[in-house]
Parts: structure tokens; sequence; C-alpha cells
């Protein structure tokens, strides 16, 4: 730190000004020696008399230049006492100027800060101390800024803000100074350009904010002022020019970017300032607002926008302690309420306005260089188009072809409802809703967090407007042509058109596509279709390929989302990547000499933790109760799953048969794999023994689960065969392109033979393989399983939602193990039972958990009839709000038909639909605990025997998580048919009512003198915004980071 | 060790080979993944309910209902329509006489109740009856004896506990023919009701009639109530529950073969494929085998009847058992009705066993009983040895030495009387067996000059 003042005595005009007030001009500069010199000059020529000048070096990088900023400050305030300090490191504006204050003696009468990019007409102080003495409320003035290069345009006269702290002129780009704003006056805030403040009124806010460094910290000061009861004007007939460095990115700063400390700061000024309840509503706004920017960079095409918005969520969330310490410091000085400043700020209209009028340029940037991109693409297109006539085009309209033969039950079928290929619900926006529901209404209820996959799946009913039909045809189609584009780019680094078009081809129309359709393995078609992209990034991060442009941090952001997309429907995909992970970066350090380091396996290795942690919160919970790691390796139930892979085995897994598919088509795989091996060269070769050893790998763990050596990693066969499936269309791929780029370069005549006869055996047996499936539309959900079809299933499905009207809010039992899946999955386990709402089993009901109290009692029930120890099985349902079953015919309905208390609806060929009239409301009203409950906790039926249900009334549901009724009084009891959990609460009149009751379900007392009105609500824990937040930012940064155009190391990386 | 590139490709062609083999190796030498057994719950809910039948339309007959615990653990027994209390059932058991033309659902909580009912009659004519009473509603009910004939009187009474109707269709299944009334092709059972049919005024002079009841909606319990007064044999009435279920072997423990008496029986095949029915009698010294009863044809959708007495051509085996075997396993109802003439009189009828058990529950024959026997057969290869305890309305079980430590050999059938116990009635009775067994229990009454039997309920459950 440097000091030092000035030595010459006052002359005779300051000696005059001792009656006027005294004013100390503190000047921040910082890398500012271009502007510094102007403002210095113009502080000299000031027609005030009384004031002295202390210029503040915020640690510059070129002070020591010559000539020393403290030669320049001497040279230029000769008239005027002054000083010089230099901060030891850079603080901002407000932190430079609060570290200054805490060790000069300043006994004056008002301060003026000033920036070093600023120069003031000669009166303009002089202004600005009359306006201030004008008012005594006026604690800080400002003057009209103007442009640094243009005096006639205005820059700023007093500024407003939005109800988010979005800063607002009030004028328009370049506007002409005619003095149509000369209007002195209140205004909201004034920017730190140049103000004149009270040390007094300074001193009790206790300076800046010197944490927010720069930007947005004039805002923070001047609402913290009209919060203390002062008034912040604005003086037009003051005026300065401003040259706007460190905004337009004319100096160099520390604190950059701009956009993040703008953003982390006003998030921290509204948190500060705002009043209580509205901070309720504000918090929450700011967020979102800040997500739908996050999206419109991406439409701009600006990854790094991105991240400096999250960053600045994220600042502000590790800071949230001391913020609120601040925030309580504020509200302790306010004097005025928020309305009363809502007069000074902006309607939220006009801010839009401005806003899209700033971005407008932007825009259009990012438009036209879109339609640049999109021409090129055109024209890539073009070429492509024309390079598909011949045999490759024949080719690809033939795979089109197959896929619509094969797949033709899947066209023209009603919804499919099979395994986890369920229903979209009837609104496109259901789907995200769930995911973003603190309480799930599946089963018997379940808190959050809930599955990502929802949120992935709720992109398709968007996309169709709402026609669920569609969405899950197109969901379907698009997992196709995703795991064709996929297998094709696999290979792009490796091999031609050819390859590429064979390995798309072979992985399209393989085990994958064919085992997870007809065994409605959702979860399988998703991670097979993210599985090549990951599989993409893995081989170059790990060294197999690396093309020019290629960027390792993109690499792992890209398979960061691709592993995610496959573990938000089959957690377990991390392992099996974890394990490609092992195998291709080891066979690459054998087969490469000296290649392959510790990093080749940490970065894909952190993309797959990093997997893990973009779906956070829910994948901190795969391994609790019910949980799907839990469930996969559970004493109870990973037995069941290792069952399901029961004729399967590393034979299986080498002769393509695991996942299932048309036997000889999977015959074809390794015969042309083993050809890639033997007639490919140099990488390719290397490439494909990497492959068969991942082949190898997935052999052993499909067979160590089906013995039982190992807990499953993932719950089927199917899904375990997806890389293995991979890599068979891989070393299709790699044979193709070998055979076209290698074989001509190898003069062994035999070895040409033997290609042709290869590829002609296995072509034959693919044909054979695949014609007969393609006829027979083998591709169709259910196929070769007991399930019943997606026809019935529909029909009781009409028939329940016909019901909806008479009774909206009930539960409905499926048994048997025709309606749910024969071969376990991820999503859902193996069960022969399920709980669905009126609407029947749908996509929301994915990864229902099991577990607690009422999973339990629940299965007791089931159980209990299943096993015939019961026939009022009905009276226990109902306690669970189940008013229908519905069975299959046959040896297993026969228990349930024997239920004295359930009443045929309908007896089908194909169901039987059973309804159960002695269930207790979802949510209601009874007098005293309700009988069915009471036996179901009691595990006795016989408390039913002597008493009858006495049921006041049913609550209204009053939106998603919550019921009302208007006028309830006590004595009684609310009982909630939901899963036990502390987050439900009962309000009557707005008064809690006391819990009663820990076993299924929520009950509360409903003391005798009480009425009112009576709300039951399940209110969010305080983390499920924040954690809303966390994964909204995270997937748009890892998004972000995986499409970004830039080159380097990317954002993630 | 420094590797040339050829090496190293096979190096990693080997880890390969290494990994394929090690897979195939643990797939072949690794434990053998077993069917799981579904996880079941460790408290159950225990209540069921047994259905009795009311007495049929236009008849008027004292009733007797007796239920049990089936298993030693206590009992809270309650009656569906009865407005009193549940009752608490230790080693006791209970007995009601409700009135005639109800029909009675006794629940039991914590345990499984079983129970019979025994029907007194006095309308049309005097007449003991007794049955079992249903635990499994279901919607499909077989009767294999039954007649239209001249001095025949058959009733089915059918009840639906449950809250929705249920719509039945009675079809008649004849020597060669099955036939469907079209009035009693949608007869209406409605929920908690009994509908009572008489089959003489649908069908005249079939002396061969099966019936089969099928729901086309709903389900019901159903019996069937047959009066017999026919020339040449003794009066009586018999409550047969039906079968819901068809089996290839039948047995029956009670059955006579004498002057005067006769043990008829019928069998029906409901299903589609032709039956082939061997039927064997087990006297009290021998197993006779008639000749006429080997692979006996019973075309699909018919009944047929077959006399023991006419079969064995004037040989008079005294009491027997008959056992009914499908040889060719199409599975078939077979039905034993006995004629008594001697020490009992009267007439009975019932479906048999299809499976030997351990453990039988047998309710009371019947009311005012003068005579009360248990016969067992034992149908399997090894001597049984048995016990029988009887349940009474009041304190511990009756276990006496005679009823203890009882042998039977293997493929013989034996008669323990009950007599000495008549005055303690009534009773269920309690055989458990050290090897598969069949019981059935027989009374007479003096008063009715008729016979009742129950067959006997296994407790496997």
């Amino acid at each position: 730190m440097a000091m030092a003042t000035g030595t010459r005595e006052p002359d005779e005009k300051t000696r005059d000004a001792v009656a006027i007030p005294r004013i100390l001009a503190i000047v921040v500069t910082h890398n500012g020696r271009r502007w510094l010199k102007d403002c210095l000059v113009s502080l000299e020529a000031q027609t005030y008399p009384s004031m002295n000048v202390l210029v503040v070096d915020d640690a510059s990088t070129d002070s020591n230049a010559q000539p020393t900023l403290k030669r320049i400050v001497k040279r230029h305030l000769r008239r005027r006492k002054w000083g010089y300090l230099r901060t030891p490191r850079p603080l901002g504006y407000g932190g430079a100027i609060n570290w200054t204050l805490s060790r000069v003696r300043a006994d004056v009468d008002f301060l003026l800060f000033l920036h070093d990019d600023v120069a003031l007409e000669p009166n303009a102080i002089e202004r600005l101390v009359i306006a201030m003495l004008e008012d005594p409320r006026t604690a800080i003035v400002g003057p009209k800024v103007v442009s640094w290069d243009d005096v006639d345009r205005l820059e700023e006269v007093g500024m407003a803000a939005d109800r988010f702290g979005y800063p607002y002129k009030g004028l328009d780009e370049g506007e002409i100074d005619l003095g149509q704003h000369d209007n002195a006056g209140e205004t909201f805030y004034v920017t730190s350009t140049c103000m004149l403040v009270r040390p007094g009124v300074f001193r009790r806010l206790r300076g800046w904010d010197a944490r927010l460094r720069a930007f947005s910290e004039d805002l923070d000061l001047c609402w913290r002022v009209r919060l203390a009861g002062h008034a912040v004007r604005v003086e037009p007939t003051a005026r300065v020019r401003h040259a706007i460095a460190l905004a337009r990115g004319e100096r160099s700063s520390p604190f950059v970017p701009a956009r993040y400390f703008i953003r982390r700061n006003r998030l921290r000024t509204v948190f500060k300032n705002v009043a209580g309840l509205r901070l309720l509503v504000l918090v929450p706004q700011f967020v979102m607002l800040t997500l739908a920017e996050m999206i419109g960079f991406i439409l701009l095409r600006q990854p790094g926008e991105i991240w400096n918005l999250a960053r600045a969520l994220g600042w502000n969330l590790l800071r949230l302690p001391q913020t609120l310490a601040e925030r309580v410091r504020v509200q302790k000085i306010r004097k005025i309420p928020d309305r009363v400043l809502r007069r000074h700020t902006v309607r939220q209209s006009t801010r839009v306005r401005a806003y899209v009028t700033h971005q407008r340029d932007r825009l259009e940037e990012a438009w036209g260089r879109r339609a640049e991109l999109v021409a090129t693409r055109s024209k890539k297109a073009r070429i492509f188009t024309g390079q598909m006539k011949g045999w490759l085009g024949v080719a690809a309209f033939l795979a089109a072809l197959a896929l619509v033969l094969g797949f033709r039950d899947i066209w023209w079928s009603p919804q499919i409802s099979v395994g986890d290929i369920l229903p979209f619900p009837d609104r496109p926006g259901t789907l995200w809703r769930a995911y973003f529901s603190p309480w799930r209404g599946v089963g018997l209820g379940e808190a959050g967090p809930m599955p990502p996959a929802l949120a992935l799946l709720g992109v398709f009913p968007l996309l169709t407007l709402g026609a669920a039909g569609a969405a899950q045809k197109l969901l379907i189609l698009t997992m196709g042509l995703v795991a064709f584009t996929g297998a094709y780019r696999l290979v792009t680094d490796v091999v031609d058109r050819s390859g590429r078009f064979a390995a798309g081809t072979t992985y399209m129309l393989g085990a994958v596509g064919y085992a997870g359709v007809r065994q409605g393995a959702l979860g399988a078609l998703v991670f097979g279709a993210a599985a090549p992209f990951a599989l993409r990034s893995l081989i170059r991060l790990v060294g197999w390929a690396r093309p020019s442009g290629w960027s390792a941090g993109r690499a792992t952001a890209r398979m960061v989302l691709a592993c995610a997309i496959s573990a938000a429907f089959v957690p377990g995909a991390l392992f099996l990547y974890a394990l490609a992970v092992v195998v291709l970066a080891g066979a690459r350090r054998i087969l490469v000499r000296g290649d392959g380091g510790v990093t080749a396996v940490l970065r894909p290795l952190a993309a797959i933790v990093g997997a893990w942690a973009i779906l956070l919160p829910w994948s901190g919970r795969w391994l609790s109760e019910g949980g799907p790691l839990a469930l996969l390796w559970g004493d109870a139930t990973s037995a069941g799953y290792a069952a399901s892979y029961r004729g399967h085995d590393a034979i299986s897994v080498i002769l393509g048969q695991t996942p299932e598919v048309p036997p000889l088509f999977g015959l074809a795989l390794p015969v042309v794999g083993l050809l890639a091996v033997v007639i490919a060269g140099g990488q390719r070769r290397r490439l494909a023994l990497a492959l068969w050893t991942l082949l190898g790998a997935i052999a052993l763990v499909v067979a160590s689960t089906a013995t039982g050596v190992m807990r499953p990693l993932v719950a089927s066969p199917t899904e375990a065969g997806v890389i293995a499936s991979l890599a068979f269309a891989a070393l299709v791929g790699l044979a193709v392109g070998a055979a076209r780029l290698d074989l001509p370069r190898r003069r062994l005549p035999a070895l040409r033979w033997l290609t042709v006869a290869t590829f002609a055996a296995a072509s034959f047996l693919a044909l054979y393989g695949l014609a007969p499936a393609l006829f027979r539309g083998a591709w169709t959900p259910g196929a070769g399983t007991a399930l019943k079809k997606d026809e019935v299933v529909d029909q009781v499905r009409s028939l329940l939602g016909s019901e909806v009207s008479a009774h909206p809010d009930f539960r409905a039992l499926w048994v048997g193990q025709a309606w749910g899946t024969e071969v376990p999955t991820s999503a859902t386990p193996e069960t022969d039972w399920f709980l669905t709402g009126p609407r029947g089993q749908s996509a929301t009901d994915i990864f229902e958990r099991r577990s607690g109290v009422a999973a339990a009692q629940f299965q007791r029930v089931i159980a209990s009839v299943e096993q015939g120890t019961t026939d009022r099985g009905g009276a226990l349902l109902g306690a669970f709000n189940v008013q229908y079953v519905v069975v299959a015919p046959g040896p297993e309905a026969e228990p349930w038909l024997d239920q004295r208390d359930l009443r045929i609806v309908r007896a089908a060929g194909d169901y039987i639909l059973m309804e159960n009239e002695g269930r207790v409301a979802r949510a209601g009203l009874y007098q005293e605990f309700p009988i069915s409950v009471r036996a179901v906790e009691e595990a006795d039926p016989a408390v039913t025997a002597a008493e009858a249900e006495l049921e006041l009334e049913s609550l209204e549901p009053n939106g998603p998580n919550s019921y009302y009724d208007e006028d309830a009084s006590g004595p009684g009891l609310v009982f909630l048919a939901e899963a036990n959990h502390p987050g439900w609460e009962a309000k009557l009149g707005g008064q809690p009512l006391p819990r009663v009751h820990e076993g299924w379900g929520n009950a509360f007392e409903l003391p005798s003198d009480r009425r009112g009105p009576l709300a039951v609500t399940f209110d969010a824990p305080p983390t499920h915004v924040a954690w809303h937040v966390w994964v909204a930012v995270a997937w748009i940064v890892v998004v972000g980071a995986s499409f970004s155009r830039r080159r380097g190391s990317g954002v993630v990386a | 060790v420094r590797l040339n590139d050829s090496r190293r490709e096979l190096l990693v062609a080997g880890l390969a080979i290494v990994l394929i083999g090690s897979g195939i190796v643990v797939g072949a030498a690794g434990p053998t993944a077993v069917d799981v057994a579904r996880p079941t719950a460790d408290r159950l809910f225990v209540e069921r309910a047994a259905f009795c039948p009311a007495a049929p339309a236009e008849t008027n007959a004292r009733m007797q209902v007796v239920a049990g615990p089936a298993t030693d653990q206590p009992l809270l027994v309650d009656v569906d329509q009865d407005d009193g209390p549940a009752t608490s059932l230790e080693r006791n058991i209970l007995a009601l006489e409700p009135g005639g033309h109800e029909a009675l659902s006794i629940i039991g909580f914590g345990g499984t109740v079983s129970a019979a009912i025994g029907q007194a009659f006095l309308v049309p004519f005097d007449a003991l009856a007794a049955g079992n009473c249903i635990p499994d509603a279901g919607t499909r009910w077989y009767f294999p004896y039954g007649s239209s004939a001249f001095g025949f009187n058959e009733r089915l009474v059918l009840y639906n506990p449950f809250p929705d109707e249920a719509v039945v269709r009675v079809s008649f299944l004849m020597k060669d023919v099955r036939e469907t009334k079209s009035s009693l092709a949608e007869v209406p059972v409605p929920s908690g009701e009994v509908v009572s049919l008489k089959l003489n005024e649908y069908l005249l002079q079939e002396r061969i009639l099966g019936v089969e009841i099928a729901a086309s909606r709903g389900r019901v319990a159903a019996w069937k109530v047959l009066f017999a007064k026919v020339e040449g044999l003794e009066r009586g009435a018999a409550l047969t529950p039906g079968t819901g279920s068809t089996s290839p072997e039948w047995y029956f423990p009670e059955g006579l073969v004498a002057k005067g008496a006769d043990t008829r029986i019928s069998v029906l095949n409901p299903l589609d494929e032709e039956a082939r029915v061997t039927v064997s009698v087990v006297g009290d010294e021998k197993v006779i085998q008639p000749p006429a009863l080997v692979d006996v044809r019973v075309a699909g959708g018919t009944s047929d009847q077959f006399s023991l007495r006419e079969v064995l051509e004037g040989e008079t085996p005294g009491p027997v058992s008959v056992i009914v075997r499908s040889t060719n396993g199409v599975g078939v109802v077979a039905e034993s009705s006995v004629w008594y003439d001697g020490d009992y009189e009267g007439f009975t009828s019932e479906i048999g066993a299809p499976l030997p058990e351990t453990r039988w529950s047998l309710g009371s024959p019947g009311i005012k009983l003068d005579g009360d026997a248990v016969v067992l057969l034992n149908v399997g290869q090894e001597p049984a040895v048995f016990d029988i305890s009887l349940r009474t309305t009041a304190g511990e079980p009756i276990r006496h030495e005679r009823l203890s430590d009882l042998h039977i050999p293997a493929g013989a059938r034996l008669r323990v009387s009950l007599d000495r116990f008549l005055e303690t009635q009534p009773t269920i009775a309690f055989v458990e067996a050290s090897a598969p067994v069949v019981a059935e229990r027989v009374g007479y009454s003096r008063r009715y000059e008729d016979t009742a039997t129950i067959m006997g309920m296994p407790l496997g459950r």
C-alpha cells in the first residue's frame, strides 16, 4: 500500500469555501490509465471549491508503468488536496472504497464516488451539491451521464429496475440529449459512475457490499438507502461523460465474465433487500427466469453464458448463510415497505421489451449463423443424397422397409402397455409435472426425488402436442433412429460409409431393438440408443480414435450426457460403461505402446461419475430401500432378477443370442466379427480385438449373473446385452470397412475368397433369420410372452377411465403376470401386481418404489388373498383406497374370485374387472380411525366384524397433492390414503392439526371445538427447488458443453 | 517385457479368449439359478367364510350347523346373517340351529373354519341329510348323480354370498347328451340370496341326470338336495355340496352292497374329451374289480351311472369303499349314492374325495342321530395309524382310547363307531393319520329312518 498527500497550502479560494460543505472525491481506478487523466483534469477544473481528491488504485496491473499512477495524479491535481492509495489486491469498486475509508479519516460533509473513466463538466459537482442540499431526505445524488465520445448521446438519467433488479434506463439506444429527460427528481438508483453520498448514511448502511466486487453494487447501495427512508435523486443539470470501459470490455479486469458477476450480484441484491413475503415469490421466479435464459443461450449457441449463469446461481447458493445474515441487517434498518418503492420500478412487460431490444442483435447474429449452418447442412444433405444412389440407397430402402414391416404392430396398434413401455398420459405436461412434483401419487405414494426418466420421456408428448399414442410411436421410432445414428457414428472415425451403414443397420435391427420391444424393455431401448454415443466418446477419450478438431472436454461432456440418459432408465448401465472403460483402456494400453495413460481411464470414469452426479438427487437413492440398485442387490430380490438370466450365458453372448434375437441373425454376428479380426489391419484390427475383449468381459458378467456368482448389475439379459450387441455392430462395421479398405492392400487371394464366403454365409444367416421375423411382424410388444395384448389393456383402461367421473380419485390393482413384465426391467421390477390410478398404468409409474410400512402391509394383503387365507380382501384393499381389481382369467384369478366383497363388474375372455365398494377415500373425514385401516395395521381383520366404516365426507382434490373441504368441524379424524410422510399437513382454518398415526396413511385429529376450512397439502421440503435448480443447471451445462462449437478443452473438462 | 505389435495383438486376443473361457467355465460349473420362491408376508390376514345352504323351497326342515376351528389355533367365528357378537372358539365348536330358508356365511377370523350342516326334513317327507358347508364359492359346479325319474325329487340350491348378482346356466349331462333348457340358460341369483331349482320341472323321466352349473356372471355356491322314494329301495334325502373341479381319481370310503341295499356310482365327464373310467370296490375282506367297470367309456359332456349291486351280479360284499379312476387321465367327477337297508336305512349321496390326506374334519352327519361312525379308506401303499378326536360345543375335545392308535392296513377300509358318544352331539370329528387316508362320516336317525353322510373336509390348508 502506498499513500501520499499533496503538501501545497490551501489557497484563498479554498479558504473562502470553508462555509460550504466539504467533499472528498474518491476516484477508483483499475487499469484505467487511458481515462484517468481526463477524469482528474475534470475534477481539477470543477467550480466547486471545497473538494479534496483521493485516488484509489484497485491493484492495477499497470500501476508501475511510466509514468506511475501516483505521478499522473500529482501532475493533474495541482490545485487540489489529493491523496493516492493502492489496494493490495483487486477488491472491486465498492470494496476499494470501503477499504479506503477504513484507512482514511474522512471528516467531510459529502463523499463523491467516481469511476476513473468519468469526466465531469466543470459545474457538475456544484449542481450535485445544490441538489443534495435542497432536500435533507436525499442521501445520494447522481448526474446525467452522457457518452464519452459524443456528449449529445445519453447514457443514463437515473436508473430504474424491475422486480428482479434488472436495470432499466428508459432510454433508446443512442438517444440524443435534447433535454427531454431533464426533470430532476427521485429515481430508483443512480449508477456508481458518479454519485454524491452523505457520509453519515453511508456509514450507517455499512458502506458498499464489498462481496459484490463489480456490477450492481450501486443498485444495492441505493436500494438500502431507500429502505432506510432516504431519497436517491438524479440531477440532470450535472453532466458527466462515461466511457463504460469495464462493461464494454475495454479494460482488463479480474471480474470477468461480466454476465456472471451481474447475475450473481443481482440475485444477492434482491435476496438482501426485498421484503420477506415478496422474496418467497421472487426468488423462484428469478431462478426460473435464469433457467429460461439458459435455454435462450442454447438457441444463441452461447454455452459459455450458460455456464456463467450456473456459476452465479451456485455462488449464491454457497453463500446463502452469509447473505441471510446480511439480509437481517438490511431489514433491520427498513423504514419503508416495498410498495412505496414500486413506484420507481418498471413493469415486467417494459422490461421484457427492453430485454428483447437489447438482445435483438445477438439473436439476429445467432439465427443468421444458424441459417448459414442450415445452408451448409443442406448442401451436405444434397451431397449425401447423391451418394446414396447405388447399392447403398437400395440397402437403405430395404432397411427402412424392414423397419416398417417388422414394427407394423407398433405403428397401427393402441398404446403399448408392456413392461415399462407404458402409455403416455393424456395431457402433454403430465410427465413433467410429475417430475417436478414433490410427491408422487403412483403406487401407494412416495416423496421425491423423482426419476429424471420422467422428464426425458416428457419431451415426447410435448413434441406430439399431447397425442399420447403418437408420442409413444415417436419414442420407439426415435430410439430406433438414434440407435442407427449412434452405431453409424460409432465407427465413423475408422471405416468408410459402407462400414458405418452396416454397423448402424445391424444395430438397429439387432438384438436390443428386437428383445427390447418384445419384452417392453424401454430402459434397454434407451440404453441401447444412448450407448453408441457413450462408447464413441469413450473410444475417443481412451485414444482409439481422435479426429482433427476433437475436444476432450466435449467428448467428456457427451459421455456424461449419454451415460446419464442411459442411467436415467438403467442405473446399472454405469457399471457396464465402467467395465467398457477398463477393458478398452486396458486393451489400448497393451496394444499401443506407450499409450493410454491414467488420464485415458480417469477422464471417462469421471464422466461416469458426472453422469451419476447430474442424476442427483434421484441417483443418491439408488441404494436405499426400494431403489433400483437395492432391488438388484437385495437378498430377497436379487435372485428374482438373476432368474431372468436363465438361458443366457457366456456362449449365448458370444453367439450373439444375448439379448434375444432371431437365432440365425445372431449367429451371423460372431462370424462377421471374427472376420473383422482376420482381414482388418492396423488400428481397425486392434479395435476389433479390443471389442472382442469387451465381448468376453460382458460374457463373463452375464454368466456370473445367471449362475448367481455375482449380483446382477442390470435387471435383465436384454439390458446386460446392450454393450455386447453394440460391440457386434461395431465389429460388423469394422469387417465391412476392412473389406473395402484393408483387404485390397493384402495380397492374399485366399483371404479375399474367405471374406466373400464369410460375408455370403453371414448374409444368408442374417436374412434367413430376419426374413421370417419381419414377415411375422416379430417386433411386437409382448410377442412371445403370456402378457395380455395392448387391445385388452386398452379396453380395461377405458373401463376404469369411465369411472373417473363417479369416483375421481381411486386406485386400481392389477393382479397377475399377464399385465406386468415377463422379464423384469430396471424401471419395473418383477412383480405380479401393481397399483395404478384411474387411467391404468402409465409412463408416470416407472421406477415406483415399494418400500416402507405401506408397501409391507399392502404386500401382506395381496399375499393373504393369493394364499387363500382371506376371502375378504376387498375390505383390506379398501384401506388402501383400492376400488378396482383387474385379474386375468385362469388359476391366478381363483383366489381373487373367492373374495366375497369384490363385485364382478365385467368378466371378459381376457380379463375380469372387480369392484370394491368398501374403500376409504383418498382423503376423507371420519368419525374415528377407519376400521379397515385399523384392521390392516393390526393384521387382524376381526376388527371389521363388529363395526361399519363411518365416513363423514370425502375431501375434494384441490390441485396436485392437495385436498380441501370448505367447512369441516370436529370431532373427527382426517385420513389421507397416501404413504405416511411428515410432509403431509392438515390445517383447519390455517392452524395445523396434530398427526395421530405413524403406520399406513396419514391421519390427523380434528378437535371437537374446531370448525373451518380444511386443507390437506404436501409441503415440498426446502431442498426441493434447490435440487431442481441443480439438475437443470447441471443438464444445461452438460448439454451446452456437449454441443458447444468452440474448440478447446470444453466447459466440463 | 518388450513385445512387438503382433505379440501385443496376440496378448489381447488371448485375454479375450480367457474372458470368454472364464464365462463358459462359470456358466458350466457355477451354481444353477433356482426358481425363486415369491417372498411371503410374515403375518397374513386370516378371515374366510364357509357357506351353508338353506333348505330348498317348498320343504320344511330343521337345520343344525356346526362350525369349529380346522386347526389347533383359537378362532373367532361370526355368522354374517346374525347381528350377535362373534364367538371365540378355542378347542370347542359352535352349534347353531338357524331358520330353514336362509343360507349362512360362517366367518372364521384368525383361522380356517370347518363347518357342516345337518338337515332334518319333515316335508316332503321325513328324511335326514347332511353336507359340508362350502368354503369357496365359484363359477362352475358339477353334480354327477341325479334323476328326474319317478320317485325322485331333485333340487338345486344356489347361494350367492357376493355383492354382485350372479347368472348361471344349468346344463344336464345325460347318458348320451348334454342339454341346456332355455329356461335354465340364464338363471339369476341375486346378491345375498338363495335360489332353489326343482329340476323335475324341467326334465322328466331322466334316470341319469348329471348337472353342470356354469356362472356366466358372478359366483355362487351350489348344493343338491335329492329326495328319493323309489319303489324297491329305502326312501331318504341327501344333501350334496357340489364340486367345481374334475379329478382323475375319486375315493368313497362309505358304501353298501347288500340285499336290499345298493351303491350307485355316477361319473360325469364335463370335458370334451372322452374319459375311460375304472371303478374298483374295496370290501372289508378283499378288493373286487368288477369286469364291467374296467375302462368304461364316458363320452365328453355326458354322465353315466353304475349300480354296484348289478355289476357284482349277486355278490354282496356288504360294506364297501369305492375308488373311481380315470385311466386315460381325463378329469371326471364322481358321486356315490347309497341305499341302505339293514342296521341303517335310507338314502345318501356324496361326491368323493379327490385326494387322500392325513388330516380330516368331519362335521356332524345329521340331527338326533342314533348311529354315528367314521369310515376310513387307506388308499396308500403303507398302513396308517390314526386318532379320532371329537370336538364339542363345550370344553376340551373328547379323546378316547378306542379312538386312538387305530390301525388301518394299506388298501383297506375301516369303520369306527362313534355310537358311544351320541349323547354329546353335535360334534366335529377330527382324524389325524400317519399316512394319507380318506375319511367319511355316516349317521343314522331312527326318528327319520334315514342315513346321512358327510365326506371329510381335508385340512391341508
